[in-house]
């Protein structure tokens, strides 16, 4: 049974329809990617997704049944505009965000030194959060997004502002809650983060949906028979049953005539003596399927 | 609830752990003692304790004034002297003397009314010496008739000796306890208020708001910054009163004039009971403002538009000594930013009825309902309005703009 089901949500501000018509579903235990261009109506979704707006029409439930004030507790959400109180210092601050999920103040004392330690902030737990870097301020911010262990965690842009050590650490942490069966709701523009992490995924484009499904199955639907090639020596002028080769710098592109699969490009290579490195079938990249399916909603004639 | 509370004790906690809330814990009484002490002591300074004479036509004075000298700055004990007739204590006046005299009419015991005679008006202290006076001598008798009117005293009519000016005693002390309400309204409610207004401004400059609105209700939150920030005030509302009663009991022996002033339970009451209301409606005000505006700057401009209908009643204090139930008195006393300052004012100069206290009351609390129904909405409605004022046309609108 899926924890968040989105059935046909709209939502119009002024003259501008944010969201049209909007549906998916996320399921507990998966990693699902809310992607879409800025201002595609990632952000309304959510925030109709988390009852801070009303949908002008369809319908959404989550953990069970429509949201509610009890339900609050039971999810954790890290916004795309990060805020903490700045004035305040760090242990304070996430103790009085953890105290509003619902946590007594001995369950926070118990929980809240493992993660400062997980996420090297310990030594900066008496400074005032204006006084941390960015990255230390994004950490923060996670860490009160997962203090009260949510069974839904929605978080936008999670690794923006985090460098390589520390998007690592996250990742790790997003793929041990999936592992634990929570529900995660990922927005993001990196779209390798998404390769990488998530089961299944929406395309939002102006307030639609342009693409819904598992990952792999998108990937396979946009993936021609065009293979990349690593070769040792070079390519004869002419190939069997191959219409194009490209050179993209390290790699061959190989664009195959029509009804001509990857293998039978295999065959010819090996016929014609290719001493051949590497072989790859030519998935296309999800940037490569971002930026095609967004550019042809936009330019539907070209 | 429980969330409500917590976003309380955050809110208290948050402003009364800084050094600016103990700053001004401390420096405003120090400020108003310093003011007060020096207004007493300019007061003390000023009192003319020069002899005041009697003309007795009544025959009831047998006891001869008593004498005593000046004891001290704050003695403004007067000599009492008594003259045969009102052309002789007239000369005298006229002469330097005496201040001013009495005349005691000869139905005294029916009217009870003295007429005195002044020079320079009649101040409290020589009232209280004038009736102490009159009070020993009837009471002298073995008889008293009407006691318990005699021990009430006798009251003044006074006039210039040329007749061309009138008084009643000392009419600064009878504006003290609306003084002191309205000065202490003043400081709580802006000290307050401004807190709330920061804090909502800052949630929305910092992008708190949206965390913590997927974790408690908009109205549990704003319940909450309100109880915590009215609850920072009357910290410091009830220190300050805690203060002015220790001076009190201290200051008593040494400056008489705090006996005089004119503390009436009554009017006390009303004032404590007005400003709950009154503090609830400017705090959700303050609150509703901060939801509007984008950043800290902004909302200082803007909350002048509040401070500035507190301070009326003090630009029409002459309209309310000698029309205490005008038209501009009573919608200053119903109006919500001014009403226990305007309201204690005319309770200063005119018998307010219980119905129309009772009136006063409920519209506030109606006033203070509706400012946190308007707050309530207001803030959920400019919440995440990061980047633009809200407009008033957004506030009633059918749903809120984008982001």
């Amino acid at each position: 049974m899926p924890t968040i089901t989105v059935e046909k949500i709209s939502k119009t501000f002024g003259t501008t329809k944010a969201v049209n018509d909007v549906s998916f579903e996320v399921n507990p235990g998966e990693i699902f990617g809310l992607l879409g261009p800025n201002g595609s109506g990632k952000t309304t979704s959510i925030r109709i997704l988390l009852d801070i707006y009303k949908a002008d029409s369809g319908r959404v439930d989550i953990l069970g049944g429509t949201m509610d004030e009890e339900k609050k507790n039971r999810i954790g959400y890290l916004p795309e505009e990060r805020g903490l109180y700045q004035d305040v210092p760090l242990e304070t601050c996430l103790v009085y965000l953890a105290t509003l999920k619902g946590m007594k103040k001995a369950e926070i004392m118990n929980k809240l030194p493992g993660y400062l330690e997980k996420f090297d902030l310990a030594a900066h737990k008496k400074k005032k959060v204006k006084e941390l870097s960015k990255g230390m301020q994004q950490k923060a911010q996670l860490i009160a997004t997962l203090i009260h262990d949510p069974e839904v965690i929605i978080i936008d842009e999670p690794f923006s502002a985090l460098d390589p050590v520390n998007t690592q650490l996250v990742k790790d942490l997003l793929i041990e809650q999936r592992n634990a069966g929570k529900t995660i709701v990922m927005c993001t523009h990196q779209m390798n983060q998404v390769e990488m992490l998530c089961d299944r995924i929406v395309l939002i484009h102006n307030g639609r949906v342009l693409l819904y499904g598992g990952l792999q199955d998108i990937r396979e639907q946009f993936s021609t028979n065009e293979v990349l090639i690593n070769t040792g020596n070079g390519l004869p002028g002419a190939l069997p049953g191959v219409l194009e080769i490209r050179d993209e710098g390290t790699v061959k592109r190989l664009i195959p005539e029509d009804g001509v699969t990857p293998k039978q490009l295999l065959n010819s290579l090996v016929s014609a003596g290719v001493d051949l490195k590497t072989f790859e079938i030519a998935t296309p990249t999800m940037d490569e399927i971002f930026i095609k399916v967004v550019q042809e909603d936009e330019n539907p004639h070209e | 609830m429980n969330k409500t509370l917590e976003v309380a004790k955050y809110e208290y906690m948050h402003h009364v752990s800084k050094r600016r809330f103990w700053v001004g814990l401390f420096l405003l009484p120090l400020g108003m003692l310093a003011i007060f002490g020096l207004s007493i002591l300019m007061s003390a300074w000023s009192i003319d304790t020069s002899p005041v004479g009697y003309v007795d036509q009544s025959g009831l004075i047998t006891l001869a004034p008593e004498k005593h000298s000046k004891g001290g700055l704050f003695d403004e004990r007067v000599q009492l002297i008594g003259y045969k007739s009102i052309d002789e204590a007239t000369a005298a006046a006229n002469e330097g003397e005496i201040q001013a005299f009495v005349v005691v009419p000869a139905n005294y015991l029916s009217s009870f009314k003295l007429e005195y005679r002044f020079i320079k008006p009649i101040n409290e202290g020589i009232q209280k010496e004038v009736s102490n006076f009159m009070r020993s001598n009837l009471m002298a008798g073995e008889i008293v008739p009407n006691l318990a009117r005699v021990q009430e005293g006798p009251d003044f009519i006074s006039q210039s000796l040329d007749g061309s000016k009138t008084n009643t005693p000392n009419e600064f002390l009878k504006m003290f306890v609306p003084m002191i309400v309205g000065i202490l309204f003043f400081v709580v409610v802006i000290m307050s208020g401004s807190y709330l207004l920061q804090a909502v401004v800052e949630e929305k400059e910092n992008r708190t708001i949206e965390v913590m609105i997927t974790s408690t209700s908009p109205n549990q939150l704003m319940a909450g910054k309100i109880i915590g920030n009215i609850s920072v005030g009357l910290t410091q509302l009830l220190v300050w009163v805690a203060m002015a009663f220790i001076a009190a009991l201290i200051f008593r022996e040494k400056v008489p004039l705090l006996f005089e002033l004119d503390l009436s339970f009554k009017s006390l009451a009303v004032s404590l009971l007005l400003l709950m209301p009154a503090f609830i409606f400017t705090a959700a005000l303050m609150a509703t403002l901060g939801a509007t505006v984008t950043d800290t700057e902004e909302s200082q401009q803007v909350s002048g538009i509040i401070i500035l209908p507190m301070t009326l009643p003090y630009y029409f204090v002459a309209v309310f000594m000698e029309h205490p139930n005008g038209l501009i008195a009573k919608v200053l006393s119903y109006f919500p930013l001014s009403s226990p300052v305007a309201t204690t004012l005319r309770m200063a100069f005119t018998n307010l009825s219980t119905f129309e206290i009772i009136g006063i009351f409920i519209s506030q609390v109606i006033f203070a309902v509706f400012s946190v129904w308007l707050a309530g909405k207001v803030f959920k409605r400019g919440m995440l309005s990061y980047h633009r004022r809200l407009k008033l046309k957004d506030i009633f609108s059918k749903e809120a703009s984008h982001a």
